[in-house]
């Protein structure tokens, strides 16, 4: 079952993201995004999907087993949608003139470009070794850090009393007091949850296992995303940025904060997420100016992590970057503006 | 505000002080600034503006606000690029070196440039080794292995627990069908007998584990089996989870814990010391419904020996901890 988990938490989230993003961006060529922007924003979505089932149950006190079944009916119907959107897209473009122009001319182009040399190859190579080299740390679950978090014992609260959020997941004691609201929206555990229900596995093995692990993946996804933007024609400076950056996970865990730390040992927490995913990602899209799906992930930040009212990080650095962006241009625009008075003046 | 400076100011030092990506941040944003060439400025500028924003005590305070003061002042360098910038100057700094290099090959042939290819492999060398020097440097955060092996124990322990004859697994689940048979029925006379709804209740909780034990058994047991109660969960000593509710404790779940510790520290204290602090602690663990008590094996043969006396149950010895049935308490 655990491998049927890993082989739809791949597919589905692809096959999702893939209509989503041809809803949200049309026609665009292909080059407009990539494989990696097709399988994130398909796990963007699940979250969102996870959330709606969530609130559902926690609102209207429905039981836990009410919101596996909302969330097996949304995901059924995006994935209809997504596969419906995509026959009809293939079918399109298969009629399509200057796609099927555009698509030979770039299989023309593949096979005329050189191959990765010596150099590229011994850089995937590495990266290759010191990414396996995480996963098997993470999926062995061995180096676990569970200390101010309680995932597991609130995944295991849900699948106990087959409800959301009534006992208390340190005693399994009803709450008297409750808990803060803002907590209480988070969709995480219930994700998770659905995620050990279906597939009748433990919730050791899904949150401090399996989760962690594609989060890792999905990490490197986006800075994939990341590295495609900084170095657009150079393979190997690609992969020597990711490189570096497995390099700097292995090496900088040594703050609860730090991104190493969340994805080597505790990838199941929302921080972690945000930090190995929705922020890469964010940063990637700000810079190729894909703003849409800026907005999904500020959304899925607010889904999984305590907020300022909905406010967090991925909010906060598209803020920052817009107003970069849009700075530079203003600055621009004013320095031609001064050299064309400059050249009349002359 | 001023507690979010102070508290500013000493997370930075804090952040400063186990390892040093902040640093070499600055470095490498100090070798983008200065570089001739291509380079990503709306990135640049969007991290040296954060960064100083980070650093500042008042803006450090800000965003601490700003990110809810649930997290501590170290997160607020989530709303850096860390990582993306070193990743970023790491590659330019090495890929030009390599770049140069494969143009003086190209312009003067492989034997006059082997002084530059080793002179790069040891700068590429000397920039991992500064990655590492800034990095955890086998300093841990936790003892991640310990920690595992902890947990592993406790898992066997549980397991003990579950599947011993007092109350296997299957036996458990059929346990609590059967309860729900019987609470459907005892609902049924208590409409006929009029039968308080709380005696209901606790008739039919009495029989779900609801264990009292060391910390070490007790930080995991919700984690492997959701369906075991505590007197007392993680959040008594891990005081990062208080924040996840509006619970709290009493003094006598303080109590409990504090006598459980005293126990795990010396369990060869005297007899008397240990029935003075352990039976009033025991008789308020019964009142609220603890039907399984586990004491560390390292607790003497006489102290097992007068609380067995006092509960009239004899102890188990399975795993390393000494364990009371209480079912039927």
């Amino acid at each position: 079952m655990a491998l049927f988990l890993w082989l739809l938490m791949a597919l589905v989230p692809w096959c999702l993201g893939k209509g989503a993003l041809r809803i949200l961006y049309g026609n665009q060529p292909t080059g407009g995004y990539s494989l990696a922007d097709e399988v994130l924003t398909g796990w963007i979505i699940s979250i969102g999907l996870a959330e709606a089932a969530h609130l559902a149950a926690c609102m209207l006190g429905r039981s836990f087993s009410d919101c596996i079944k909302v969330f097996g009916i949304e995901l059924g119907i995006c994935l209809l949608v997504a596969v419906v959107i995509i026959l009809l897209a293939w079918q399109r473009d298969k009629k399509n003139a200057v796609t099927r122009r555009r698509r030979k001319q770039k299989k023309v182009e593949r096979a005329l470009a050189a191959g990765p040399d010596g150099g590229q190859k011994l850089i995937f190579v590495l990266f290759g070794l010191v990414v396996l080299l995480q996963f098997v740390t993470v999926v062995t679950g061995q180096s676990v850090y569970v200390d101010g978090d309680m995932t597991v014992e609130t995944v295991n609260s849900f699948l106990a009393t087959d409800a959301v959020y009534q006992v208390n997941p340190m005693t399994g004691e009803e709450y008297t007091l409750g808990m803060p609201l803002r907590l209480k929206i988070l969709c995480l555990p219930t994700l998770y949850g659905i995620l050990c229900r279906v597939f009748q596995l433990d919730a050791v093995q899904v949150v401090w296992e399996i989760v962690p692990a594609f989060v890792l993946i999905g990490g490197y996804l986006a800075y994939g995303t990341v590295a495609k933007k900084l170095f657009p024609e150079d393979g190997k400076k690609r992969g020597s940025f990711l490189l570096a950056v497995s390099l700097l996970y292995t090496v900088g865990d040594y703050l609860a904060s730090m991104d190493g730390f969340g994805v080597l040992h505790s990838g199941f927490r929302g921080t972690s997420i945000r930090g190995a995913i929705l922020l890469p990602y964010v940063f990637g899209l700000l810079l190729r100016r894909k703003y849409k799906l800026v907005v999904l992930c500020i959304l899925a930040e607010v889904c999984i992590v305590w907020t300022l009212y909905g406010m967090g990080a991925c909010l906060l650095v598209t803020v920052g970057m817009v107003c970069v962006y849009v700075g530079r241009k203003l600055y621009g625009k004013r320095k031609a503006g001064e050299e064309d008075v400059t050249c009349t003046n002359s | 505000m001023h507690e979010l400076l102070v508290n500013a100011w000493s997370g930075w030092l804090r952040y400063t002080d186990n390892g040093k990506f902040a640093a070499l941040l600055l470095v490498v944003l100090l070798f983008l600034w200065f570089r001739r060439g291509r380079r990503n400025k709306e990135l640049l500028i969007y991290t040296t503006i954060a960064a100083v924003l980070c650093i500042f005590p008042v803006s450090a305070a800000l965003l601490q606000k700003y990110q809810t003061l649930f997290y501590d002042y170290e997160w607020i360098w989530s709303y850096v690029p860390v990582i993306i910038m070193l990743a970023y100057g790491i590659t330019v700094f090495l890929t030009s070196r390599w770049e140069n290099y494969q143009k003086e090959v190209r312009q003067k042939g492989n034997s006059v440039t082997r002084k530059l290819f080793w002179e790069n492999i040891a700068v590429t060398a000397g920039v991992v080794a500064v990655v590492l020097l800034c990095g955890r440097l086998g300093n841990p955060v936790f003892q991640a292995e310990e920690e595992a092996l902890e947990r592993q124990q406790a898992l066997l322990v549980l397991e003990a627990l579950l599947e011993s004859e007092e109350l296997a697994p299957d036996a458990l689940t059929q346990q609590v069908e059967l309860e729900q048979l019987a609470s459907n029925a005892l609902t049924q006379q208590a409409e006929s007998e009029e039968l308080a709804p709380d005696a209901l209740t606790q008739q039919v909780e009495s029989e779900q584990l609801v264990l009292w034990a060391p910390q070490e058994v007790m930080a995991y047991a919700r984690a492997y089996d959701g369906n075991i109660r505590l007197i007392y969960g993680r959040n008594m000593w891990d005081k990062a989870l208080m924040g996840y509710s509006y619970e709290s404790y009493g003094d006598v779940e303080e109590s409990l814990y504090q006598w459980m510790s005293s126990v795990e520290e010396d369990g060869d204290q005297s007899s008397e010391k240990f029935l003075a602090g352990g039976l009033p602690c025991v008789e308020a663990a019964l009142e609220r419904g603890v039907n399984c008590i586990l004491l560390p094996g390292s607790t003497s043969v006489e102290n097992v020996e007068a609380l067995e006396d006092v509960l009239k149950e004899k102890a188990e010895l399975m795993e390393g901890y000494y364990i009371f049935w209480l079912m039927d308490k």
